[in-house]
């Protein structure tokens, strides 16, 4: 039983993982905490169901992975166009990039809502074998997916930061955004890039929540909050740390509500948050918790 | 005055009381928290629950709802003020989604998502609403123009170089959230009354936002501002119910419009509409002014 | 002879390995204006920063008054009379000049947040007193015709006298000075000048700390000089003393005007 659980602890947090990275992403280098990642993971999630449902015969999960992935682009750009490139021109404060982020992810919740409904909707089942078992173990495929798609995505990514030139100018970016425009970085490029990779990691996210969990409007912003915890107890700014925050989230949440009952867990899930605050504002790894002097 | 009229004055008087306070919080020292709304559920919840299952009068339980969103919003901003303000918004909206929480994990009291009904008719409601919101813009148009307010203008400003005048930033922006946050369960509870039930969700981070949203249409630094949009934008859905679009009413877009509102006003006007202008005696009459030169100029250039 | 109203012995301050100051030493008598001058990079505002507690420091020790304020923090300090300036002005927006006085005095303002919101005598008497204190402060500094005018609404030069006049409205002992010449033309920085002799006239037990980039304000102004680089005081001396060491000279040559 413990084996099953945490399996499936696991695989939760693979997804928060996700969640807290695409959020990460875009505190790294535009430092705010980005709310409209919950709106878009909502949307996508609607995406994938309706895609799955409008064309026959039902395309592979691969495929409705990567056209949700896109369309998560898309919605990123459109609100990284609509809502922050005017904010960076025009130089407002900080707080602003905030308060749009917000203001997009009431949007999209209430265009959701408005016209579809707060009702729940079902993914048809995928596969033809819902679960294998590997001994007295039973793993649903499904959570098997979600780990090995995850993994590939975050290991790709970490890889992409910390390996490639473009992860270099993204790092430099984060650290001093006038310096590498000055040597030649375009940080245009650079900000578009994250929400690119913001959008696919919310696509992405948006299906294995909507399989898991069923489509309705306040998922992602639900889930987002989740992974902002995991990213809080990682220690904002910190990849590895959001995603290590994350898996331990998914394992307490299945075990605690094995044990205790679903709302019980979301008050104590808070309260951990809490009380993490208390004792060490800045998680695990973080550095960020001060407003700059 | 008729039934309708007199409750849509409530609610506005309701919007106004919770935005003004923000208004303090937010327009003044700089903090942007979106559990307002949860300190509404506080004082709605704890004044009826209590009073029906302790049978107490709600009068005796509501002055204790509100001492305690006293007490949990001191509670709350000793650890979490001393952090960025993005930060701080994000716990607030954690401390938000845990209120529900608990309103739904207590449902053997609260009747969780059903929602808590049977509150009991408030003679005078009407002008008690009105008499508290009156009140509250007085404290706060008061706040504004005392050393409180000014202290607090600064450090939403700059918290160094306050602090190098010997403001105590911490304590000052404790006391100011933990008074806004009194206010808003206040509101809570007169909302009860006028709703005569209360279920979670209108209690979420979503209404909380909306206050915010109101806040920064009619501009950050503007107490009139601030009044003027919660009442129009409280009220403009409401002259728009009959209004269909696509079958639905408009009211159920009203939320979508004020987000489309709010994004253009970020992007073209960041200040809000009034920005940092009072609209007050001297000002109307500076108008006067104006349009009475304008007008004197003119009949000179006739003659 | 005059008490050293401010003096620190052998501060040291290293920012992850970097060391921004080393063993630095000065004091400041009452009543005395003393500068600190260096290349950029050489550490200056981070000493300012460390004096005014906004940082600690890893090593040495800061006294003022008298007081040893090396554990003090920012808002002790400066409630016990150290004001201070910054590089980039800092007066606050949303407020207009009397205000932003007024700001400097309302920590000891002296009525409660509960007068305050129900307008009581009590706050209204001692309105008039911070009015009236803000208002003099101004006057004195031939500031006063500007006091309901909006701070971005002023020149850059009356935005600097400004913030001083601010930083001088709770009567300081020891005012600290950040670069207050940089962005001014020659014109401004002379009334500049001018503006801080009226100052020590009108204040005469104050002391004054300048950080300076302009040459001729530190030389005409200060009575002794400390000269940083790379966070080390490579000389101190009188005006002459320093203009004639070889060693400013060559960490300095070809620098500013």
């Amino acid at each position: 039983m413990a084996l099953q659980l945490t399996i499936n602890g696991i695989s939760v947090g693979a997804i928060y993982a996700l969640i807290a990275v695409g959020f990460a992403v875009v505190f790294n280098i535009m430092r705010f905490s980005n709310f409209a990642h919950g709106g878009m993971i909502s949307a996508c999630a609607f995406i994938s169901f309706f895609f799955q449902r409008a064309i026959e015969p039902t395309p592979p999960l691969y495929v409705t992975i990567i056209f949700t992935a896109l369309c998560g682009v898309i919605i990123a750009q459109i609100i990284n166009t609509f809502g922050f490139h005017r904010i960076r021109k025009n130089n407002s404060p900080k707080l602003y990039y905030f308060l749009m982020s917000l203001t997009f992810a009431i949007l999209i919740e209430q265009i959701l809502t408005v016209f579809f409904g707060t009702n729940m909707y079902g993914f048809p089942s995928i596969f033809e074998h819902e679960t294998f078992a590997v001994g007295p173990v039973i793993f649903k495929t499904m959570n098997m997916i979600i780990l090995g798609v995850s993994i590939f995505m975050l290991v790709a990514l970490i890889l992409l930061i910390e390996k490639t030139k473009v992860g270099l100018a993204i790092r430099a970016v984060a650290i001093d955004s006038q310096t590498s425009r000055l040597m030649g970085i375009n940080s245009n490029i650079i900000i578009t890039t994250i929400f690119v990779i913001a959008g696919v990691l919310a696509g992405v996210a948006g299906v294995f929540l909507g399989v898991q969990y069923g489509v309705y409007p306040s998922l992602g912003p639900s889930m987002m909050l989740k992974g902002f915890i995991a990213s809080i107890i990682g220690g904002l700014g910190s990849l590895r740390g959001a995603i290590f925050a994350a898996i331990g989230l998914g394992l307490i949440e299945i075990f605690f509500t094995y044990l205790l009952g679903a709302t019980e867990t979301t008050v104590i899930m808070f309260g951990i948050l809490l009380g993490f605050l208390f004792i060490r504002p800045q998680g695990i790894a973080g550095k960020f918790t001060e407003d700059k002097i | 005055m008729n039934a309708y009229q007199t409750g849509l004055i409530i609610q506005i008087s309701i919007s106004v009381m919770t935005v003004v306070a923000v208004f303090a919080m937010t327009g003044l020292a700089g903090m942007f928290s979106l559990g307002q709304a949860a300190y509404m559920a506080v004082g709605a919840y704890v004044t009826f629950v209590l009073s029906k299952y302790l049978e107490i009068p709600y009068t005796i339980t509501g002055i204790f709802a509100i001492l305690l969103c006293i007490l949990l919003s001191w509670v709350i901003a000793i650890p979490t003020l001393k952090l960025r303000r993005d930060y701080f918004a994000l716990i607030t909206v954690g401390f938000s989604q845990m209120i529900i929480a608990l309103i739904l994990l207590l449902e053997d009291y609260t009747r969780g998502s059903i929602g808590f009904a049977k509150i009991p008719r408030i003679d005078n409601l009407f002008w008690i609403a009105l008499g508290a919101m009156v009140l509250i813009i007085f404290w706060i148009r008061n706040l504004k123009y005392s050393r409180f307010g000014r202290m607090a203008i600064a450090l939403k400003n700059d918290e160094v170089a306050s602090r190098s005048f010997g403001i105590d930033v911490y304590k000052l922006k404790i006391k100011i959230y933990v008074l806004a946050s009194a206010i808003a369960g206040f509101a809570g509870i007169i909302m009860a009354m006028r709703n005569r039930v209360i279920t979670p969700d209108s209690f979420g981070w979503a209404s909380s936002s909306e206050m915010q949203i109101f806040l920064f249409f009619g501009g950050t630094n503007s107490l009139t501002g601030a009044i003027l949009s919660a009442s129009i934008l409280k009220w403009l859905p409401e002259l728009l119910r009959n209004v269909t679009l696509f079958g639905i009413s408009m009211q159920e877009y009203r939320t979508i419009i004020y987000s489309i509102l709010i994004i253009i006003v970020i992007n073209f006007r960041p200040q809000g509409i009034l920005g940092e202008k009072e609209i007050n005696f001297r000002w109307v009459g500076k108008l006067f002014g104006k349009l009475k030169k304008s007008t004197v100029t003119k009949r000179k250039t006739d003659e | 002879m005059n008490n050293a109203i401010l003096k620190t012995q052998d501060l040291s301050k290293a920012f992850g390995g970097v060391c921004a100051v080393k063993d630095f030493s000065m004091e400041i008598h009452t009543g005395g204006i003393r500068g600190i001058i260096g290349p950029n990079g050489a550490g200056k505002t981070t000493i300012f920063n460390v004096l005014s507690r906004i940082y600690v420091q890893d090593e040495g020790t800061i006294e003022f008054d008298g007081k040893d304020i090396s554990t003090e923090t920012q808002i002790q300090v400066a409630r016990m009379g150290l004001a201070r300036t910054f590089q980039n002005t800092r007066l606050f927006k949303g407020l207009n000049v009397l205000d932003n006085v007024k700001v400097a005095l309302d920590h000891a303002g002296e009525y409660s947040l509960f007068s305050a919101l129900f307008l009581l005598p009590s706050r209204n008497r001692k309105e008039r007193e911070i009015e009236e204190k803000a208002m003099s402060c101004l006057r004195l500094l031939n500031l006063d015709q500007y006091a309901k005018a909006s701070p971005s609404n002023l020149s850059y030069g009356y935005q600097r006298r400004v913030e001083i006049a601010r930083a001088l409205a709770n009567d300081p002992k020891v005012l600290m000075l950040d670069e207050p010449a940089a962005g001014l033309n020659p014109e401004e920085t002379s009334q500049l000048m001018d503006f801080i002799r009226n100052i020590q006239d009108k204040y005469p037990k104050l002391a004054i700390l300048v950080i300076e980039h302009r040459m001729e304000l530190i030389m005409n102004l200060c009575t002794h000089i400390y000269v940083q680089d790379s966070g080390l005081t490579i000389a101190e001396g009188t005006p002459s003393e320093i203009q004639q060491n070889p060693r400013v000279l060559s960490a300095y040559l070809g620098e500013e005007d």
